[in-house]
């Protein structure tokens, strides 16, 4: 291959980005993955491994969401690679009466779209997780939800895809895309131009930067997340991936939200897991400031509150780190995928928000495909 | 998996102790004197070996004695894990070594 | 929230030395410690509900902590103990934990005299209980008058380790070996403190030397641990000498039954706080590496915030003594409550008194210098995360993979640093291992950001803080 020169330019070293370069590579494809700091830079380290079905929109949202688990199945085994994943299934507490109707549908609406969620009362909800607090309406369950390891499937794409033929070049910064005559060529990095007439916009919250000048700005903008680390526990202290009702409120009924109170300003909604190791890992704030990673006082006790007030039996365990990343969200919660019109040669994997660990297998799978038709 | 031995004692060379408390380790009442570190008692009852990792099971036990490694971690009754070397005894305190 | 015209973090040398001179120009003075006694890692001392039969007979530092402690009993500084300083914010406010709850302080001024922590130094066995660091054999002692193992063997590099051997002799332990990495026989630094007029030090030293003579104590320089062994608990370690690098002289090596091993390899300053605060640091490898910047007046790049003793570079009890004095009298002035009496005279004093005890902590550092082939202990399965169980073998598989070298990506890919000590314990090698396998410099090795919690505390913590605002 000429130097300066790739069939495939993918743009960014987070999940998705590996997961493209991966897809593309088993297609056959020439891929040169473009990484301005290392992998897992971004948002791919610092998140928690969530796997939720139940958080999805119904229709192409959840759609992409079942594909994706299915392909999650087997992809341990397919990359050679252990990336701890497990189907534990999940569920949603409801903390409150208020909450109670607006799960209720949502469940209704769930089913009726193929999805398997019971409503369990309380006393059901703490036969399966005990940890949840006796003072709490009940929960949701859904058996296709899971947990993986988020780092480890970053690096399990990378090996692959480098395995399969992929050059993957860490510390390289993409300044411009090169375009002539409205079609992309290639794009111009701290080093040089790099020529393809297929570009892969996996920048995650950098997209829009990227394509701005050329008259394409998708709507991804950076939301920080707050997240907290507790100490090792026992392995089966918690034994499901969980969220808590009011993620549901904001979601579909953010009216009802009082936005006076501090949980609410820093739309801090309660996702939970455990990971491998045992430590929890607790989310998260949903705030707009900009590309800032600090770690608020507010935001991590906002965090820790609610947190209390689902499981008020984890008040002695020790919080020993706390982080910020920043999700690329778009008004719709749908990620941006596909060949851009306007800019003929590029296609855009990005905007996935909190779902990017849950999507990025099919979004690998999708743009590969999206490569194919278009070369 | 204790490592009960002639190992750790209480040295009288110019001191007088504190007056005893009770306190309890995986059960046992031990000697312990207010004022001392819960790391100090344990040791004297002759334990080394302060918990296992998991799940390599590994023993650990007091390394930096000044509250910097979290290696010397127990189970307190009613509180967050502690580091042993810097938390002083307390009367009635129940402590747990074996779990991660 | 409560604002305090002067809180000083550690009461350690530097600490008392600045609470001391600040209460006495009349300044309000906040002493907050992590530990229930005053006194630091220097002047450690029994817990308040102990009685020295005859405290004089423990030694002129130990009967120098008390009179200092007695000092501050007896002013208007307010010590809170069991305190832990887990977070900061702007404007020089600090969130305490402390009796199960948190609180905030805001300083107009703030001293931060955290000190320094050992240097971990990982081979293979390491982790097996009755392998110590120097400092925790002496706390064990000297605090809680617990002997903390029979049959003893004492490695580090320099003067340390001598002092705790001798204490431990006194302690009826038996000390088996004392290993000393370096090719200086305790000789050569009496020499060189002699040659600078430090008296004091010198006949400390000589009378350690001594206890340890007249005990038959093998005293062996070029020697290092290379294994500790033992399946619950240390039974064994083996030693072996070294070159002049700290590399194995194959075919050296001994095996020593012990059930404990005291490691005294240095140490490193603290920098949690003040790299919270965003203060600067500076990388001074004769010092303890990195370091916080401080001026002449100990005041560090963030206004209002000064360090005194080895948080601004590892430099011992006597440069902390002076630092505390200077950053007092500075914050003092800062504050306006600069009486003018005697206080020109009494900096200058200081300063003089500083410069001659750092004379003595460059010798002490330079004669400390870790050499490379401690690395070399390492092996494929030598823990080097302590928290995390992390291999050497799995780190060093990280490092460079997918062209990562940062220590962030290291920690990503393996978890090492993500424990409850922060890093604490395999930051200093990690960094190390990184700058080898690279072949960049150590100083280019940048640490991952620093965020609170400082240590870590209980989510009811956090919980309640809110709730109390």
């Amino acid at each position: 291959m000429a130097p300066g020169k790739a069939e495939v330019i993918v743009i960014g070293g987070g999940v998705i980005g590996t997961s493209v370069a991966y897809y593309a590579s088993r297609r056959g494809y020439k891929v040169t993955l473009l990484e301005k700091e290392h992998i897992s830079s971004g948002a791919s380290g610092a998140c928690g491994g969530t796997v939720f079905m139940q958080t999805k929109n119904l229709g192409r949202h959840l759609e992409l969401a079942l594909k994706s688990a299915a392909l999650y199945r087997n992809l341990a085994e397919e990359l050679d690679f252990d990336i701890e994943y497990s189907v534990c299934g999940g569920m949603i507490a409801i903390e409150n009466e208020q909450q109670a109707p607006i799960v209720q549908h949502t469940v209704e609406q769930q089913r009726l779209a193929g999805l398997a969620v019971d409503i369990l009362d309380i006393k059901e909800a703490r036969e399966l997780e005990p940890m949840l607090g006796e003072h709490l309406c009940g929960a949701t369950f859904c058996a296709a939800d899971a947990i993986v390891n988020p780092f480890r499937v970053n690096r399990a794409f990378c090996r692959a895809a480098g395995r399969l033929g992929a050059n993957l070049r860490i510390g390289v910064n993409v300044i411009d895309l090169v375009v002539e005559n409205g079609r992309v060529r290639g794009v111009l990095t701290g080093d040089g131009p790099i020529y393809s007439d297929c570009v892969v916009n996996a920048a995650a919250i950098w997209a829009p930067a990227l394509t701005k000048k050329y008259g394409y700005e998708p709507p991804i903008t950076p939301h920080r997340v707050q997240v907290l680390i507790t100490e090792r526990l026992l392995p089966g202290t918690l034994r499901h991936i969980l969220l808590c009702g009011c993620y549901l409120t904001a979601k579909h009924h953010p009216e009802l939200l009082d936005m006076k109170e501090r949980q609410h300003r820093l739309a801090a909604g309660l996702i939970l897991e455990q990971g491998t190791t045992g430590g929890l890992v607790i989310g998260s704030t949903r705030e707009l400031v900009g590309v800032d990673r600090t770690t608020t006082l507010d935001g991590i006790e906002v965090v820790a509150e609610h947190l209390y007030r689902v499981m008020p039996r984890l008040g002695p365990v020790n919080v020993i780190r706390a982080f910020a990343g920043l999700r690329p969200r778009t008004p719709n919660g749908m990620p941006i995928l596909g060949a851009v019109e306007s800019l003929p040669g590029l296609i855009m994997a990005a905007g996935h928000g909190g779902d990017g660990i849950s999507l990025a297998p099919i979004t690998g799978q999708l743009i590969a495909d999206c490569v194919a038709t278009m070369n | 998996m204790e490592s009960r031995n002639q190992l750790p004692i209480r040295l009288d060379s110019n001191v007088e102790r504190g007056r005893p408390v009770q306190i309890a380790v995986d059960g046992e009442p031990i000697e312990a004197y207010e004022g001392e570190s819960l790391a100090a008692a344990i040791l004297a009852s002759g334990r080394r070996v302060f918990r296992h990792t998991h799940p390599e099971g590994q023993p650990r036990g007091i390394f930096c004695g000044m509250g910097v490694c979290y290696e010397c971690l127990v189970t307190v009754a009613g509180r967050e894990r502690v580091r042993a070397c810097i938390v002083p005894v307390e009367d009635g305190m129940r402590v747990t070594t074996m779990i991660e | 929230m409560r604002e305090v015209e002067l809180v000083i973090v550690g009461g350690g040398p530097a600490g008392l030395s600045a609470a001391l001179e600040a209460s006495q120009a009349g300044t309000e003075v906040v002493l907050i410690d992590e530990y229930s006694t005053l006194g630091g890692q220097f002047y450690k001392q029994v817990p308040d509900s102990f009685r020295l039969k005859n405290p004089n007979a423990e030694g002129e530092q130990y009967v120098e902590g008390v009179g200092l402690i007695e000092r501050v009993k007896n002013s208007k500084i307010e010590f809170l103990p069991n305190t832990l300083v887990w977070s900061v914010f702007p404007d020089r406010t600090l969130g305490l934990y402390r009796e199960g709850r948190t609180e905030e302080v805001r300083a107009r001024k703030l001293i931060l005299a955290p000190g320094a922590q050992e240097v971990p130094v990982p081979f293979p066995g390491w982790t097996l209980p009755g392998v110590m660091m120097g400092g925790a054999a002496q706390s064990l002692l000297v605090r809680q008058r617990i002997l903390p193992g029979r049959r003893v063997v004492m490695a580090g590099v320099g003067p340390l380790q001598l002092k705790v051997a001798s204490q431990l002799l006194e302690a009826g332990a038996a000390v088996l070996e004392i290993l000393e990495a370096s090719n200086h026989p305790p000789v050569s630094m009496e020499n060189a403190l002699r040659s600078m007029g430090h008296w004091g030090k010198m006949r400390e030293g000589m009378r350690y030397w001594m206890t340890i003579k007249k005990a038959r104590i093998p005293f062996r320089h070029s020697h290092v641990p290379v294994r500790a062994l033992g399946k619950e608990q240390l039974e064994a370690v083996v030693v072996a000498q070294v070159d002049a690098e700290w590399r194995v002289v194959p075919g050296t090596e001994r095996t020593l039954e012990a059930d404990t091993l005291c490691l005294s390899y240095g140490f490193l300053p603290s920098l949690q706080l003040t790299r919270n605060f965003g203060c600067r640091l500076e990388f001074k490898p004769q010092a303890g590496g990195w370091v916080t910047w401080h001026d002449a007046d100990q005041q560090t790049s963030v206004e209002g915030v000064y360090v005194a003793g080895e948080v601004g570079g590892i430099g011992g009890a006597d440069v902390a003594i002076e630092e505390g004095l200077i950053a007092a009298l500075a914050a003092i002035r800062a504050l306006g409550k600069a009486g003018t009496n005697g206080n020109a005279k009494k900096e200058r004093e200081a300063r003089k008194r500083l410069a001659h005890a750092s004379k003595f902590a460059e010798v002490a550092g330079s004669m400390m210098h870790l050499k490379p082939g401690l690395l070399d202990l390492i092996t494929e399965d030598t823990i080097i995360c302590r928290c995390e169980s992390v291999s050497a073998g799995r780190i060093m598989d990280a490092i460079g993979a997918e062209n990562d070298f940062t220590l962030r990506g290291v920690k990503i890919q393996t978890r090492a640093g993500m424990g409850p000590c922060q890093g604490r314990m395999c930051g200093f090698v990690i960094s190390r291992l990184i700058a080898r396998k690279q072949g960049v410099p150590l100083d280019s090795i940048l640490m991952d950001t620093p965020r609170f919690p400082v240590k870590p505390i209980p989510l009811k913590a956090l919980v309640d803080y809110a709730e109390n605002k």
